[in-house]
């Protein structure tokens, strides 16, 4: 793994406003005493993100993942602490950091929303002054990955939401920025375009060596996708790790399945935790066991059917922030 | 180059909807026939209004409409600042190496100026025929200032009050409102108003840098003026100085932007 090229340092954003007081009359008191509200977004979140890692950011709805993703891309400005990319604060360089990230948001476009993607991208060409031959290059290879030529000449109003997402996909990435951010770029798709989407990302990291930060609530994207997972609550960062090590320490550990064969006599195997209607249930929390247990098993004529599981990943988070409000409580 | 690549982009962007397109351009036709038919009225019937002469008259009316037909094609998206923080659109240009402002004054192409743009030019010409003025070089240049002057001042006052909408989409109403008070008091000579109404559009909202000042100016309506000539005859680089203002106020405030959704 390549040096730190994105880093959040104590980063915190406040955002101010009025709340509205319930009623009509509450509506005529906060005209005339308005009542002063402030909201934390985001409170001293830290980490960093090496060259050509995919670092996966985690959250509940309104956790401070998006609000962080707007710092870090120099879209809105810290109200404290500094963020870092590529050894730049985002805000203060915009135009130079413009050129080093792609960002995509999975919600908003970024294309001419009357004028066809084709008409979008060569616009981008200009923008970010690319060379007419990579731009062509470019194009044919994100054309190629993400199936645009079917649709590329529509208008982004009469696309379909997976459509439009890869055609913005292919805008955040025509001037071969090195840092992607991707703010639940598969949301509301179908499993089909997902699929071709995740693959997609994968590519980017895997083989274009490009760092990418990516929120989603999709658990089998972030197991398929990303080895690292910042988990962010309540604008606080409650983990910086490896999956592996999550799974492991919030996780309730593997189950195997067994079905043996009409009269077999089963084995005395460790972790047998029940027997229910001929199925066998063993479980643990030692990855070696889990091994150990499987070889035993696939050895044997008599299994006749057999299914572990890890632990879900939904179910891990979930532990994650329940562990988080007991120990704030 | 890319100004121009973003003008003609909003432009085809305009002529997607095309039953929209035309009738914007027939709204706007219409709209300037009014104005027409009302300066017609002006010089045939009326004398003069406040010592001026219909000729004069006529030439601050078409001074204004130029610097607002100029606002219109350059700074129209001042008026969507509202429309494209709520749809996020923003974001989108605080993500290329490209001002924001720039983008949003780009990001529309106002149609009816088409025609406001055919309607001026007419103004000006009748308003040539019945004015007893030669035309020097000079006059022409200052009259060239007098236009550009309040292209500013619309440009200013409308990216002053826009700069609100990034954080309150209500902002748009006082945008519109303005833009109304100044269409409606920005083409008459503003000696035949109240002292304190017309104080107020000299020193709080100049709308007197419009066409009043230059054009008393120009056309030597100087008695009666709420400041001394100089001034007046300075009045076009008002426009340019407080434009210039606006666009640090425009930048403290995107300083400031909090995005939507997260």
């Amino acid at each position: 793994m390549g040096e730190l090229v994105i880093e959040a340092l104590g980063l915190r954003k406040v955002f101010r406003g009025t709340a509205r007081r319930p009623g009509f009359g509450g509506a005529l008191r906060s005209l005339v005493a308005p009542e002063r509200v402030t909201t934390v977004a985001v409170d001293d979140v830290s980490f960093g993100v090496r060259a050509g890692e995919l670092l996966a950011l985690l959250g509940p709805n309104g956790a401070g993942k998006s609000t962080t993703i707007k710092m870090l891309s120099g879209v809105l400005v810290p109200s404290a602490g500094r963020a870092l990319v590529a050894g730049h604060v985002p805000h203060l360089d915009r135009p130079a950091n413009a050129r080093r990230i792609g960002a995509v948001f999975g919600q908003r476009t970024q294309l001419w929303w009357d004028l066809p993607a084709l008409e979008s991208f060569a616009m981008l060409r200009d923008i970010f002054k690319v060379e007419e031959a990579a731009y062509r290059l470019r194009l044919d290879e994100l054309a190629g990955l993400l199936e645009l030529s079917s649709f590329w000449k529509q208008r982004p109003r009469q696309m379909s939401l997976g459509q439009r997402v890869r055609c913005d996909l292919a805008a955040a990435l025509l001037h071969d920025p090195p840092i992607i951010f991707l703010d639940e770029p598969t949301i509301g798709m179908d499993a089909v375009v997902k699929e071709q989407v995740r693959e997609f990302i994968r590519y980017q990291t895997a083989e274009r060596g490009r760092t990418i930060i990516l929120t989603t609530h999709d658990m089998a994207e972030v197991s398929r996708l990303a080895s690292r997972v910042v988990l962010i609550n309540e604008g606080r960062v409650v983990y910086d790790g490896s999956l592996a090590d999550l799974q492991k320490e919030y996780g309730s550990g593997w189950k195997v399945r067994v079905t043996f064969a009409h009269g077999a006599v089963p084995p005395a195997l460790p972790g047998l935790v029940g027997t229910a209607g001929g199925e066998h249930l063993f479980a643990g929390t030692d990855p070696a066991a889990q091994r150990h247990l499987l070889r035993e098993l696939l050895d044997r004529d008599d299994v006749e059917d057999l299914q572990a599981h890890g632990d879900d990943l939904e179910d891990v988070m979930a532990a994650v922030y329940r562990k988080r409000a007991e120990t704030t409580r | 180059m890319l100004t121009w690549r973003f003008i003609t982009l909003s432009l085809k962007s305009a002529i997607e909807h095309r039953a929209d397109f035309f009738f914007m351009i027939l709204v706007g036709a219409i709209w300037q026939v009014t104005v027409v038919a009302f300066a017609t009225v002006l010089i045939t019937r009326f004398p003069g209004m406040g010592g001026w002469t219909p000729g004069a008259v006529l030439l601050m009316t078409a001074v204004r409409s130029g610097g607002h037909t100029l606002a219109g094609s350059f700074f129209m998206g001042a008026r969507q600042i509202a429309e494209l923080t709520l749809e996020g659109r923003i974001d989108a240009f605080l993500l290329r190496p490209m001002p924001v402002y720039r983008q949003v004054m780009l990001n529309y192409f106002h149609v009816p100026m088409l025609g406001d743009l055919v309607v001026t030019g007419v103004m000006f010409a009748i308003a040539a025929r019945y004015l007893d003025l030669d035309w020097t070089p000079w006059r022409v240049v200052y009259l060239v200032a007098a236009v550009l002057g309040a292209m500013f001042l619309e440009a200013a006052v409308q990216t002053f009050l826009g700069s609100f909408a990034l954080r309150h989409p209500t902002a748009k109403q006082w945008q519109e409102w303005t833009e109304d008070l100044m269409a409606t008091f920005g083409s008459y000579p503003l000696n035949i108003l109240p002292d304190l109404a017309r104080a107020v559009f000299v020193f709080v909202l100049p709308i007197a840098v419009c066409g009043y000042l230059p054009v008393a100016f120009l056309t030597g309506h100087t008695t009666e003026l709420p400041v001394p000539v100089w001034a007046a005859a300075a009045s076009p680089a008002i426009g340019a100085v407080l434009f210039a203002a606006a666009l640090r106020w425009w930048t403290t405030r995107l300083r400031r932007y909090e995005s939507v959704g997260g």
